[in-house]
């Protein structure tokens, strides 16, 4: 059985460690930022005005929790990945009904990703922009990533970690050069049923860690790699909360101007205007790579969850299968961003992120202690039989 | 399937997939889009919340046939509103206007902030445009600016981004006007741009860039001028930046000049240069408007709220100019240079207090100090803060280079 969950995880040409200690470190340091950085600022402000920040580190702080016990199943499970984990917890129904969750779920946080990314170019970077022709080009790049290992995004992702962090050192540097007023999240707290009900509807955008599944049992883990990958979400998260109090700052007043074409960009200009050119421009697109990494991880994710679950795996079909369930889905139903809000910014929403966000690293570390403790009791039994073998040799000698 | 024919699929796929993009209409056709769009460089709004029409002139480039020229002009258009003022433009040029290069936006006396709102939120104009006021029509304030332009050769209208870094003007973007009009303070500010015509201004000749920085002291209004050289039929000689229409709740309230607006400019502005001149008395003589040049300066507004006060602390580093200075003397420098230090602060004292007190009697608050309050002291801005109750002090130091 854990022979059959360890080849339907492996992907095409797999191997059991498919990433580098560095290379978790950078994709976490990604998976931090990227959705946080697009839409949900914006959803914070028209809904809590200048608190949407506060709300931002409340659910940067959930998400780095989630990542220490996803971090730390890693550490814990040795060899084994995070599908035989579940079969060994839950039994093979068991873990075949958890994992169909964690693909929806997987699935559902997908269409974030995309959906986000498809409104930053729809409305900021193209003037006219045909999203049923367009998602095309990012399903192709979805698909083929699905049908590659996790060691090519991991590779992908590491030539591309400089230039996101580079990029997001101008963006920094425009802001702290440009003396932006970020007194202007101030006062904190003034209308706390605004706040409360934020609070309790933007959950949706929690579990960014989740994809993290993937990394149990298939990372090179070395001494110190759990601390640089915590090291890596904890920067990630205070980039995402350093642009969310930017964002805050700058709508803070007029919270109801802030739509889907305000950006990230259009803010770090509102300080010194048109002076320097469009440096800002070029540094927001590169950094939106970064939702791109993000977008390919979890689509690879649900493939992998999706062969799991039917017990095949036929990854060419399954991903196209996973693309045109997206393609329907961003097509036809969320394709009006009322529906989207309606159902990402919403309490329903945010239950089941809430809900998947803690299961998720949850089962992992418990699958990660209880296979340990399985396997010490194993060699125990095996070492208590060999020098019972041993004994019964003696005696019969 | 072997990853061979798999890999040969993709390549199939990819192919069909780039070969649409390429030949489908809209792009085969994309060779034309760029003779069919025009870029508008200033945007005039007129309207006012009693009229039901909205009047939109646009100061546009429009690429011609010939590689790298360009034709500007002005159009006027009128809608029901502005959203549909803004489409009419596309019909009334034949082509579409972009929107997302304009870098003014002039606002007409009865524009209501409404309109600035929406043409935020509803339009492709940036957040970051500057804005810029006219005393009356901007419709007739764009027209002569660009025929300004034409006259000069100038190619765009930075003239108010330079002056928020280089001038003691007290500019503002599309956004940071309506963020201050929606702050505790509810008053926002846009600077006045008056054209100069032959009898005010004079053709005075001789200037080698044809761009000076002048003022009633030499502190606060930027002017453009012409050399002198232009024609001599043109209307106007030159602009001048030196006034702030100021803006309360829904509309314009008033106007401030140009010694309360450097006032404004001393504490709201993110000024980095301009001029600060005072007379100064020494030896019992005056010697009049010894200038200097501003480096650098640093403002802040502490809150005292149980004192009722609030004190504007400025911090200027100033580099004073040559002629007058010196004509001081050279035998006292440390009395000289405390005397000038004390001719600024007054200076720069008599604006920011200006600026303050003809605001209060317009019943706003361009200085930002109810948003002081409201950002550190919640519960005394919603329960006792009364603008007309508050004392400001002013603590101004002037350090020289």
């Amino acid at each position: 059985m854990e022979n059959q969950a360890q080849h339907l995880n492996s992907a095409p040409n797999g191997s059991a460690k498919q990433s580098t200690g560095k290379q978790l470190v950078g994709i976490i340091f990604m998976l931090a930022m990227a959705t946080k950085m697009f839409l949900l600022p914006i959803y914070l402000l028209r809904s809590t005005g200048r608190d949407a920040y506060i709300i931002m580190a409340i659910n940067g702080a959930a998400d780095l929790v989630s990542l220490v016990v996803m971090l730390a199943a890693i550490k814990k499970a040795g060899d084994a990945d995070f599908f035989e984990l579940m079969v060994g917890l839950l039994g093979k129904i068991g873990a075949k009904i958890a994992v169909a969750l964690i693909a929806l779920f997987l699935f559902f946080k997908l269409n974030i990703s995309v959906g986000e990314t498809l409104a930053f170019y729809g409305t900021n970077v193209f003037t006219d922009f045909n999203k049923t022709l367009m998602i095309i080009v990012l399903l192709v790049f979805l698909a083929a990533a699905a049908n590659h290992t996790l060691r090519s995004i991991c590779r992908l992702n590491e030539f591309f970690v400089p230039i996101v962090g580079l990029c997001l050192a101008v963006l920094i540097a425009i802001v702290i050069m440009t003396s932006f007023d970020l007194a202007n999240i101030f006062p904190a707290l003034q209308n706390t049923g605004a706040f409360k009900h934020g609070l309790i509807s933007h959950a949706s955008w929690l579990g960014d860690f989740t994809p993290l599944i993937l990394f149990v049992g298939r990372t090179k883990m070395k001494k110190h790699t759990v601390w640089f990958a915590g090291g890596a979400g904890v920067i990630g998260t205070c980039v995402a909360l350093f642009f969310a109090i930017v964002m805050s700052a700058a709508f803070g007043n007029v919270p109801t101007l802030a739509d889907t074409t305000t950006n990230i960009s259009n803010i770090l200009q509102f300080s010194m205007g048109n002076v320097y050119g469009r440096i800002d421009m070029i540094s927001s697109i590169l950094w939106s790579i970064a939702i791109f990494i993000e977008a390919a991880l979890f689509s690879y994710a649900v493939c992998r969850c999706v062969a799991f679950v039917i017990g095949k795996n036929f990854h060419f079909r399954i991903s196209l299968g996973v693309c045109a369930a997206l393609y329907i889905v961003q097509v036809f139903a969320l394709v009006d961003p009322v529906n989207f809000s309606a159902v990402y910014a919403s309490v329903y929403g945010s239950a089941i992120s809430t809900v998947f966000g803690i299961a998720a690293p949850v089962l992992a570390l418990i699958g990660a202690v209880v296979n340990n403790k399985r396997g010490k009791q194993n060699n125990d039994d095996e070492q208590n039989r060999s020098v019972g073998d041993k004994t019964f040799i003696k005696e019969e000698s | 399937m072997t990853a061979r024919k798999k890999l040969l699929i993709y390549k199939i796929l990819l192919f069909i997939f780039a070969f649409l993009i390429a030949f489908m209409p809209a792009t085969a056709s994309r060779s034309k889009e760029v003779n069919s769009r025009v870029i508008v460089e200033i945007l005039g709004i007129d309207g006012s919340a009693d009229s039901d029409k909205v009047s939109v002139t646009a100061q546009y480039v429009m690429p011609t046939q010939s590689q790298g020229a360009t034709s500007k002009d002005t159009v006027t258009v009128e809608g029901d509103s502005l959203t549909l003022a803004v489409e009419t433009l596309n019909t009334a040029l034949g082509r579409r206007a972009e929107l997302g290069h304009c870098s003014m936006v002039v606002v007409g006396s009865s524009t209501t902030p409404e309109h600035l709102g929406t043409l935020m939120t509803a339009t492709d104009v940036t957040a970051d445009v500057y804005l810029s006021a006219a005393e009356e029509k901007a419709s007739d304030l764009v027209s002569d600016i660009t025929e300004f332009m034409k006259k000069t050769g100038a190619t765009d209208a930075d003239f108010i981004a330079y002056g928020a870094k280089k001038a003691q003007i007290a500019t503002n973007t599309l956004l940071g006007f309506l963020s201050d009009l929606g702050s505790a303070s509810k008053s926002a500010y846009i600077p006045i741009v008056t054209m100069l015509d032959k009898e005010k201004g004079g053709s005075s000749g001789g200037e080698s860039g044809g761009n000076e920085q002048q003022g009633e002291d030499g502190g606060g209004s930027g002017e453009q001028k012409d050399d002198g050289g232009g024609e001599s039929g043109g209307g106007h000689t030159g602009m001048k930046v030196d006034k702030l229409a100021l803006y309360n709740g829904e509309r314009r309230v008033g106007v401030l000049d140009s010694g309360a607006a450097r006032g404004v400019a001393w504490v709201s502005a993110p000024v980095e240069k301009g001029i600060v001149t005072a007379d100064v008395e020494f030896d019992g003589k005056t010697i009049k408007d010894v200038s200097g040049h501003l480096l650098k300066k640093r403002a802040s507004i502490k809150i005292e709220p149980q004192n009722n006060s609030a004190t504007i602390k400025i911090k200027a580093y100033v580099e004073p100019n040559g002629d007058k200075f010196n004509e001081l003397g050279s035998e006292k420098r440390a009395e000289i240079s405390k005397i000038i230090r004390d001719a600024y602060s007054k200076s720069i004292e008599r604006d920011v207090n200006k600026a303050f007190e003809d605001a209060l009697e317009m019943e706003c608050d361009p200085l930002f100090i109810g948003r002081e309050f409201y950002r550190y002291a919640p519960e005394f801005y919603n329960n006792s803060y009364y603008p007309h109750n508050i004392t400001v002090n002013y603590d101004i130091e002037v350090v020289l280079k």
